[in-house]
């Protein structure tokens, strides 16, 4: 079975582990319990009738990636930068974050995320995006489980070279 | 930051060896902090999807390059349930050149670290909060 290393990253209280846990086991708590190293779950996917299996890493949230050890990105074939849309200073280092990793996994498949869409309005998210260095991929909420599952599945669909967002 | 001089020596439990063939399969093991006898019948992949992840790099070391070292890691695995570090490295030991997969158990001075680290956030995630409001 196709076997595929994801890592979620980004700056600390942007909701990663969240994410993580939504994802994996359908799971959210509000309290913010911060990360210091890594954790690393699976789960099995279908992309176009075959299997595929995600292999997550959940790192410790750094202030910029280049302070994130190295030997977390050995292996990985994709990472989702995960940013909080209510706090400015998750996303100010956006544009440097995002040469860092390119630097450090050359061509590596990199998704952008806005997390805790639940915590602003429609017209607060439109003023934010003309904000932003660069759009995030997808918004999402870990909290109400937005958007967690089409994450993840449209990463699966890039890794098996058929995505045609 | 925490004091090292309160992390005495640690015990002999503090690390294990594990010898791992290219297949990741169990070919000895001290058992030092955990029984591997479960884990001897399929191989550790199942248990370790950390080491599942990056064993197609572990399994291109040669005798002679540095290791792979992971740190802080907080395993899914039950029988291991504090923070460790681990390290990857190819050994020649017999003709077999085993991996030598060794264990650190860093439980006491990573849960010190942590609590520190989440009264640090705590504290920039108000100050943050505030800065915005005013």
């Amino acid at each position: 079975m196709d076997k595929k290393k994801i890592i979620l990253t980004g700056n600390f209280g942007v909701g990663k582990t969240s994410l993580f846990n939504r994802y994996l086991y359908s799971q959210f708590d509000d309290k913010y319990l911060t990360s210091i190293g890594v954790k690393v779950d699976r789960k099995n996917v279908l992309v176009n009738g075959e299997e595929m299996t995600l292999l997550v890493w959940d790192i410790a949230g750094e202030i910029t990636q280049d302070k994130v050890p190295v030997s977390y990105f050995i292996g990985a074939s994709a990472v989702i930068y995960v940013f909080d849309l209510t706090r400015p200073s998750t996303y100010k280092n956006l544009e440097f974050d995002l040469k860092y990793m390119d630097k450090v996994l050359p061509g590596v498949l990199i998704k952008v995320v806005g997390n805790k869409k639940d915590l602003i309005s429609t017209d607060q998210l439109e003023a934010l995006k003309k904000e932003l260095y660069y759009p995030a991929d997808i918004y999402t909420s870990a909290k109400t489980g937005e958007n967690v599952e089409p994450l993840f599945q449209d990463l699966a669909k890039s890794l098996k070279g058929d995505f045609n967002g | 930051m925490a004091d090292i001089n309160l992390y005495p020596t640690p015990p002999a439990s503090w690390r294990q060896l594990i010898l791992l063939d290219d297949e990741a399969c169990i070919l000895a093991s001290c058992d030092s902090i955990f029984c591997t006898k479960k884990l001897r019948e399929t191989g550790i992949l199942e248990f370790f999807p950390l080491v599942e992840s990056i064993f197609p790099n572990i399994v291109e070391l040669k005798p002679g390059h540095p290791e792979i070292r992971i740190h802080k890691i907080s395993p899914i695995y039950r029988g291991l349930s504090g923070y460790y570090d681990f390290s990857f490295i190819r050994t020649d030991i017999d003709t077999r050149l085993p991996i030598l997969w060794t264990i650190y158990d860093f439980t006491r001075l990573y849960e010190d670290y942590y609590k520190n680290l989440q009264q640090k956030h705590d504290i920039e995630m108000a100050r943050e909060l505030l800065e915005m409001k005013f």
